[in-house]
């Protein structure tokens, strides 16, 4: 017994011995931050001028106004709206096979460990940077103006900017490969474009097919609104019934665009887990 | 194994190498290797193994002095035509994961393939042959369309060795082809080393770690310390007390493992 508790006391002394390193869990850091935060989204709700209580009691009537208005859908002219709902992914597949065939050289050119110089890195950068930076809108509305309504100015549109995601997107991919089987490669005689074909290509294989897919999916949904400035697709009906007080058919073109993205994030999904 | 003397393979001549940092990685080497031989590389960390083993296969170019190749003197500036003679096992493998066993196999003979069809993944039937081949030496032709990120690191260092052999070799160059492998596998990777290099009368130079190793499978021993050659003897000529003094004696409990071994 007296052995035990000497032991216990020894124990205790020990620890007490540690009692200067102990520190807080959360330090002053965090919670400066917490209430900066609050502070800041304090000021922008009070410069924006929400009124909660208007919110809540007077928008809400006319949005169960809106929404009843909007009941029952009207599917009378289903198939116009399939018709264009086919040219909306139509469109958003190639502008998504536009953007990945334009996004492969400026990748290897703006990824630090392929680039052939400073040079070449900062302007396929600054091309990246550039479409990523520029709205699809505002490149749909410029290039209706220039090429006239249709498809083409909306392909042109998603596949400038999502080209820039993409570039990004595979250059930190390819900056981020293992550089041993590489040299391994080229120690074996293997040429340039051996090497990035059997060294590069495998390593970013997942997250090119990964990628794809998501701007795919992306673009799809872009293309849907598109239509609006007249770069083609089902958001020309959706405008126009939008327009015409139509709302019936408003809430049909929404049903309508969600089964299809439901189908496409479907077919997405299961060949993305066959291929990875 | 020296039974006959055979021809030379490697020589190497006062072969001097600086960083540019200014430490010093390997000075005044000279070595000769014959044909078939398999020598081992051993030393503390730091002594210049892997500088060694990159001057050969060109990826470290010496500040001073020759590597000749087969009586064909070269400095080795000229990577190109030592690279088709050697084949190369590393450490942690440098495989490419994402791909079959296979495919990285035949990336071995790029270097003799069609520029463009090989880019793309052709490759003859012939060539296919011969890695399905070098696949059953090393033991895994059962696995030869897995993906390497399947494998454990034993299979990995197995289709490393596949890769390396597949254009048959004069030379293997194998820098700490073991380090990352349990004891068990370790030995069975050396025995497969040891194996191939006297089935088909490849020279191998190979650093290792792992004393009681080297004494079991290197027909010679070279010893490096501070990018000098300390021991350069037949195995069976050496004494423990000379790996001692290599290794500065830090390693006790290593040394006591070998006077076990020696006892035997
Ligand atoms: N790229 C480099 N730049 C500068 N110094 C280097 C470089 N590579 C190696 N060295 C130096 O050269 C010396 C030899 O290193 P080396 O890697 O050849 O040793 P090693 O015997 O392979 O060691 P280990 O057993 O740890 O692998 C060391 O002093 C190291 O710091
Ligand atoms: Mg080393």
């Amino acid at each position: 017994m007296g052995l035990n508790r000497r032991l216990k006391n020894k124990n205790l002394n020990g620890t007490h011995r540690l009692e200067k390193y102990l520190r807080p869990q959360w330090g002053w850091r965090t919670f400066l931050s917490i209430f900066g935060l609050i502070t800041v989204y304090s000021l922008i709700y009070f410069d924006l001028e929400i009124s909660l209580g208007n919110l809540l009691f007077n928008s809400s009537n006319y949005l169960i106004d809106i929404l009843a208005r909007m009941l029952p859908p009207d599917f009378s002219n289903l198939n116009v709206l399939l018709f264009s709902m086919v040219e909306t992914v139509e469109i958003a597949m190639m502008g998504t096979l536009f953007a990945i065939l334009l996004s492969i050289p400026l990748a290897i050119f703006s990824a630090k460990n392929l680039t052939p110089n400073k040079f070449v890195y900062s302007t396929c950068k600054t091309i990246t940077i550039f479409f990523r930076a520029l709205p699809e809108f505002i490149v749909a509305m410029i290039l209706v103006i220039a090429i006239g309504f249709g498809p083409t100015p909306g392909i042109l549109a998603l596949g400038l900017h999502t080209m820039g995601f993409l570039a990004k997107f595979y250059a930190e991919a390819i900056e981020h490969i293992d550089p041993n089987p590489l040299e391994a490669l080229k120690v074996m005689g293997a040429s340039k474009r051996q090497v990035f074909s059997f060294g590069v290509v495998p390593q970013i294989m997942p997250s090119f097919i990964g990628n794809n897919f998501y701007i795919l999916d992306r673009n799809i949904r872009m293309a849907t609104m598109l239509g609006i400035v007249g770069a083609g697709g089902i958001g020309y009906e959706l405008q126009s019934s939008f327009r015409m007080f139509e709302y019936e058919r408003v809430s049909a073109i929404i049903i309508v665009i969600f089964v299809t993205i439901y189908i496409i994030d479907y077919i997405s999904s299961a060949i993305r887990s066959k291929l990875l | 194994m020296t039974q006959n003397p055979k021809s030379k393979m490697l020589e190497f001549k006062n072969i001097e190498k600086k960083f540019s940092d200014g430490s010093t990685a390997l000075s005044g080497i000279d070595l000769s290797i014959s044909e078939g031989e398999f020598v081992v590389l051993l030393g503390p960390s730091g002594s210049g193994k892997t500088t060694f083993i990159r001057t050969i296969n060109g990826i470290i170019k010496p500040d001073r002095g020759t590597i000749s190749i087969i009586d064909e003197e070269k400095f080795l500036t000229d990577g190109e035509s030592l690279r088709k003679q050697m084949g190369v096992v590393f450490q942690d493998f440098n495989l490419v994961e994402n791909l079959s066993c296979i495919n990285n196999v035949l990336s071995g003979l790029l270097f003799s393939s069609n520029r463009l069809l090989s880019s793309l993944y052709f490759f003859s039937k012939k060539q296919k042959l011969q890695a399905l081949e070098c696949l059953e030496q090393v033991g895994i032709l059962d696995k030869a369309y897995a993906r390497v990120s399947t494998l454990s690191g034993g299979q990995k260092q197995r289709v490393g060795i596949a890769r390396a052999i597949v254009k048959k070799p004069k030379l293997l160059l194998a820098d700490e082809p073991v380090a990352s492998l349990d004891p068990v596998i370790a030995h069975d990777i050396m025995f497969l080393l040891r194996d191939l290099s006297k089935k088909f009368g490849i020279t191998v130079v190979c650093s290792l770690h792992q004393v009681d190793l080297a004494f079991e499978f290197a027909d010679r021993i070279v010893g490096l310390s501070e990018g000098k050659i300390m021991i350069n003897a037949p195995t069976a000529d050496i004494r423990i007390d000379e790996i001692q003094t290599m290794y500065k004696g830090q390693i006790k409990g290593l040394s006591f493992g070998i006077e076990q071994k020696i006892e035997k």
